[in-house]
């Protein structure tokens, strides 16, 4: 009963906060409520028992990614307001696409997923796994950093 | 599930959010209102204001924050490294693996230095 | 407990949010945005299903999206500054021309 009162009210943050994340006039202030979004997030991680991804999620996403968009909006001056178009066909069209979608999936029996009781993500336990299994993407994934980085600083520094 | 260990945090936040909206609204009941052109000024005395607040800046700070983000996540990743180093079998193995992680990020470190990248122009 | 259903659907709304911001937008640094929406939409699935199955392995796979956001944040965000140095707009819609 408690799980389901903060499920309930996490859920209506998240899904307010991602429609201003496109619905607001100013794009900062998107950008501001896609961090409550990821922080609603977080806490979702923490309520499933991922705490190694919940603490993850605030230091890369709200701490390092967000920085990063926000450089962005500051290094680029916005011209013209940049709010969504939302026209009546296309709300009625999300409206409707949710809506279908979740009959089909409560049409769906889940109920064969019942969670164990000693669940825990640990560091220690997502080590593991990610160590024992998952070795060649986890260097796989230096690489891909490497990349990522070479090309943006290419990309962004000054020239001349 | 969500036990008691988040309860605190919770509380945490509940003070953190609620603490600044009650001060604002404890002074503005307090305050008198007497608006005056002059008092919506950034600086009471000096230089009157001129031009955007949002202007474009520097990329230098998007370098910056870029290099962060990337070394941001090699520390993240190597938490559970260190976390399972005792308990894990096979130190050697796990010592190599850590040590390609974090050689193939040094070589984009030496690329952002090769490129000034970390010099402030 | 809530029920695995309430988090798929949840994902469900955020992951439509999210590309009917894309897909309305005209703004690239917004869309870039919409994107992080539906990586997060993604990976609370993962983590759901990882729960309510006792299985790790999707706390590992959200570790890697995580890690891949990062990097595709960072790239996308050089190539939008780097348009609007050469176009001085962040219009999807008036960037057309194919080189320069």
């Amino acid at each position: 009963m408690k799980d389901l009162i903060m499920f309930l009210i996490l859920s209506v943050i998240a899904v307010v906060s991602s429609l201003f994340v496109f619905l607001s006039k100013n794009i900062f202030r998107g950008a501001l409520s896609l961090s409550l979004l990821l922080v609603t997030m977080a806490m979702f991680f923490a309520m499933l028992n991922a705490e190694f991804i919940a603490a993850v999620q605030i230091l890369v996403y709200a701490g390092g990614v967000l920085v990063l968009i926000l450089f962005a909006i500051m290094l680029t001056k916005e011209r013209e307001p940049s709010v969504s178009e939302v026209t009546t066909s296309r709300a009625v069209a999300l409206i409707a696409f949710v809506v279908l979608s979740l009959f089909y999936l409560a049409k769906h029996t889940w109920e064969k997923y019942v969670p164990e009781k000693e669940f825990s993500a640990t560091g220690a336990s997502v080590g593991t796994k990610l160590f024992q299994t998952y070795v060649i993407p986890f260097e796989a994934a230096s690489f891909l950093l490497l990349a990522a980085m070479i090309g943006a600083i290419y990309l962004a520094r000054r020239r001349g | 599930m969500l036990t008691g260990e988040y309860i605190a945090i919770g509380v945490f936040a509940l003070i953190a959010m609620v603490f600044p909206v009650i001060t604002f609204l404890l002074s503005r009941l307090l305050r008198p209102t007497k608006p005056e052109p002059d008092k919506y000024l950034t600086y009471e005395c000096g230089l009157i204001p001129f031009g955007d607040a949002r202007k474009p800046y520097d990329v230098q700070y998007y370098l910056f924050a870029l290099l962060f983000v990337v070394f941001d996540v090699e520390a993240v990743v190597l938490f559970p490294w260190a976390e399972i180093f005792k308990s894990f079998g096979n130190i050697t193995l796990l010592l190599i693996e850590g040590i390609i992680f974090i050689v193939v990020l040094a070589l984009g470190l030496i690329y952002a230095w090769r490129e000034k990248a970390l010099e402030w122009r | 407990m809530v029920p695995l259903s309430s988090y798929i659907m949840l994902s469900l709304i955020l992951f439509s949010i999210g590309v009917f911001g894309i897909l309305t937008t005209r703004n690239m640094i917004r869309i870039l945005m919409g994107v992080e929406i539906l990586l997060n939409s993604a990976n609370l699935n993962f983590i759901a299903f990882s729960r309510y199955m006792g299985d790790i392995t999707g706390n590992v796979f959200v570790l890697f999206t995580i890690i891949i956001a990062a990097a595709e944040a960072a790239v996308g965000l050089a190539i939008v500054m780097m348009i609007y140095r050469n176009y001085l707009t962040l219009n999807v819609g008036k960037i057309k021309e194919m080189r320069w």
